[in-house]
């Protein structure tokens, strides 16, 4: 009779917190499978919040030394910041710099469309959270997850939960944030403007020390973004060296799935009812909608701005593909340049400013924890 | 709900001028030293 006391113990210890937990983490599943919204991380991430959030959960530590594997994964993978780096391995691998090496003055595009992170800095500043919280949370407007983790990580930061939700929410929906910006933001004469593309060719030999110059100058003015931009630029290298397909082809396929696998699954820790469900939390998926649109306003301006002085105009829609969201963001402005005019191709230059913006968002995540002390 | 802290925002502008200065500075040269390498080496 104690025995069948015992199976129904632990149906006391459901709350409602709980409860709620677990149909956010369903609710990020149907976003995923349905509406296609970054799966690889939000099933992960909403499969995981269900595990913690169960009542007394084996998956994670309790009282009185219960060790959960989600915990070992977090200390052996996030806690160190490793599975962010390594995922950067396979994405530096999946990078084509060649639309941005065509024409490098499209990094300053990227440079410009980071503004979004600063300004939500300030922001959160003004609305109370400490430093660390406040940097912690502008990576959102990063728009890239394995920066995101990094530097909320590098604060052990306690929203890092929500900051990911919010992230990786914003860059799936990244076609419905930008456009109505876009518009806004420009007049339908600077949407029609007419950009060519030249495609220069570009030597193996630059292919091969862009990423080496790019680490060694990142490294030397923000010396905490080494990592990040280091394995960025690793996974790149052995792409574009040509004597390495198979890590290459390892990179981009085995070692970024198995990451992914682990990653989402393993920030579900910080996924727990308690951390979780507090007016931060909106108050951060605030203020990661406001960096995401700052992004995209800061990229447009510095668009306008070189017109007022340049006779070769640019089409200031590529300016809001800066955004690190790759390759949504190129997508997205290609598509508005066409609905203006069906002979407008400006792909190739929104790709281009859509690559310089992962590079640029990294050396802005390594600014912040550069500037913003632990 | 908020707690507005005019303190935490002022001191949070120099992280902001810093912060923009530098990554302009930082992808300027990385733009600069891209562009001359193009022109050393030629495909």
């Amino acid at each position: 009779m104690d025995q069948l006391v015992q199976l129904f113990e632990n149906v006391k210890n459901i709350d409602a917190k709980s409860v709620v937990m677990i149909v956010i983490g369903a609710l990020l599943i149907y976003l995923a499978i349905k509406h296609d919204m970054e799966p690889s991380l939000l099933l992960p991430m909403g499969f995981g919040a269900i595990l913690v959030n169960l009542p007394l959960s084996g998956a994670i530590n309790q009282e009185g030394g219960e060790i959960g594997i989600l915990n070992v994964l977090y200390d052996a993978g996030i806690g160190n910041e490793l599975f962010p780096l390594l995922l950067f391995i396979g994405i530096g691998a999946m990078i084509d710099f060649g639309p941005l090496l065509s024409n490098p003055k499209l990094l300053m595009f990227g440079a410009a469309a980071q503004f979004g992170i600063f300004f939500t800095f300030a922001l959160a500043s003004l609305l109370g959270f400490t430093p660390q919280d406040a940097a912690s949370v502008s990576a959102i407007a990063t728009a890239d997850g394995p920066t995101s983790i990094f530097i909320s990580q590098y604060y052990n930061s306690k929203y890092m939960g929500a900051i990911l939700v919010a992230a990786y929410s914003y860059m799936a929906l990244v076609p419905i944030i930008q456009p109505p910006v876009i518009k806004m933001m420009t007049t339908k004469q600077e949407r029609l403007i007419k950009m060519p593309y030249e495609g220069k060719e570009v030597s193996k030999t630059v292919r091969i020390l862009f990423p080496i110059i790019i680490t060694i100058i990142a490294g030397i003015f923000a010396r905490r973004s080494v990592a990040l931009i280091g394995f960025l630029m690793f996974g790149n290298l052995i792409r574009e060296c040509g004597v390495l397909d198979s890590l290459s082809e390892t990179a981009q396929k085995v070692l970024a799935n198995l990451i992914t696998i682990f990653l989402g699954l393993t920030i579900s820790v910080r996924m727990v009812a308690a951390d979780f469900l507090t007016w931060e939390t909106l108050l951060i998926l605030g203020l990661g909608l406001i960096g995401f649109v700052f992004d995209t306003i800061g990229g447009i301006l510095l668009a306008k701005l070189i017109n007022l002085f340049s006779k070769k105009k640019v089409n200031p829609m590529i300016g809001a593909a800066g955004i690190s969201a790759f390759p949504m963001s190129s997508r997205v402005v290609h598509k508005m340049g066409l609905k203006e005019d069906p002979h407008n191709f400006l792909l190739m230059h929104a790709a281009g400013v859509n690559v310089s913006g992962q590079i640029a968002s990294v050396i802005a995540g390594g600014l912040i924890i550069t500037l913003v002390a632990r | 709900m908020f707690n507005i802290s005019v303190e935490n925002f002022i001191n949070s502008l120099p992280v902001v001028g810093i912060g923009m200065l530098g990554i302009f500075i930082v992808i300027g040269l990385m733009c600069v030293l891209t562009i001359l390498f193009k022109k050393l080496f030629k495909a």
